[in-house]
């Protein structure tokens, strides 16, 4: 019996180590199955084609796609960008000074922010108790079914908005412009 | 002489090649009103290095124009936007781009111009178009569009640098 021959040919993704365990696998075989025989030789060969993901991004390191000051932009980015997604609904709008309640189309009434009361609106449905205290305004107790307006919370800038479709109640903080309008686009 | 108008013909070229993708872009199927890729900053971007900030100032001026104009925006809201937005790009890019040196490759540089397109969008429309205040609330996620499409723009404007540069060197052997 002459020799028998193993060719094998080792693809490696990532690292070398990958392949030399292949490698010791292969001739422990294969030594175990030519035993009584003569040793089989096995001839390696091993090929270096790495996946696609590391061959981006082994690119992009050899070819410096992005500096340092680059992803440090990037970071410095993303940090503000969410840091003024949190704050900036604090900031924006001026504070309010005055609630108009309306009920329907009619307006129920204006009341200022600076006295703390509580405000009971005949809807449909029954009344809604809406409540001003500290500046803000809120809608406490509401009649409908779903309780939306309940989880709308409280306003306290301008343009602040509180709705309770089914009860037809409809707080809204600030005035109007003097048009009606809500803006104007030239 | 020859080299002047080279450069001419060049810079004509690039500023159609912008002004095509400024009015490409528009036709995008994309839902969301101030969202833009801002494809055209690619070119802005390319020719602040290739021929300095002068020439990427002109250029961005004349896609912006020439892009309305095709696309039928001339003088409307829309117009204004995208101009006081492009020039502040531009701005800030050659700014940036003159005095950070290599700390910022043209990804940094193509971001900074996205945000500052974006701001100055945005004061435009607040100071000339929309004067609420609810407006600036778009602020976060305008820096955020910013940043991701600065960066793909930005890795795009260095293949096309690169791609020009190379193009340049093999068809234009320079004769005197």
């Amino acid at each position: 019996m002459g020799r028998s021959r193993i060719i094998a040919t080792v693809i490696y993704n990532e690292s070398q180590d990958d392949a030399s365990r292949i490698k010791n696998f292969l001739s422990l075989m294969s030594s175990q199955a030519g035993g009584f025989q003569e040793k089989a030789s096995v001839l390696f060969s091993t090929v270096h084609r790495p996946s696609t993901m590391h061959n981006v991004i082994s690119k992009m390191k050899k070819n410096n796609y992005a500096t340092p000051g680059d992803w440090a932009l990037v970071g410095s980015l993303l940090a503000l960008s969410a840091i003024l997604f949190f704050a900036l609904p604090g900031w924006v709008g001026s504070e309010g000074t005055l609630v108009e309640v309306r009920r329907g189309e009619k307006i129920f009434g204006r009341y200022d922010l600076d006295r703390d009361r509580v405000v009971e609106v005949p809807g449909p449905f029954g009344i809604t108790k809406v409540e001003i205290k500290q500046k803000r305004a809120c809608v406490t107790e509401s009649p409908c079914p779903h309780k939306y307006c309940l989880h709308m919370g409280s306003v306290d800038r301008n343009g602040g908005l509180v709705v309770c479709v089914p009860n037809e109640v409809i707080l809204q903080m600030g005035k109007e412009r003097p048009d009606g309008l809500d803006a104007v686009s030239q | 002489m020859t080299d002047r108008v080279s450069h001419l013909a060049r810079l004509g070229l690039l500023l159609a090649l912008a002004t095509v993708i400024h009015t490409a872009e528009a036709f995008l199927p994309i839902t969301v009103a101030w969202f833009r890729f801002g494809f055209a900053n690619i070119i802005g971007l390319a020719t602040l290095y290739l021929f300095g900030f002068k020439d990427a100032l002109l250029l961005t001026l004349g896609r912006i124009f020439l892009g309305s104009l095709l696309g039928g925006l001339f003088g409307s809201p829309a117009f204004i936007l995208s101009l006081s937005g492009g020039v502040c790009a531009i701005v800030a890019m050659g700014l940036v781009h003159r005095v950070s040196g290599r700390v910022f490759s043209e990804v940094g540089i193509s971001m900074m111009g996205a945000v500052f397109h974006n701001l100055g969008q945005l004061a435009a429309a607040y100071l000339i178009i929309i004067r609420n205040e609810a407006i600036l609330l778009l602020l976060p996620l305008l820096l955020l569009a910013a940043t991701a499409t600065g960066f793909i723009n930005g890795l795009a404007a260095r293949f096309f640098i690169r791609h020009f540069q190379n193009t340049s060197q093999t068809d234009h052997p320079r004769k005197t």
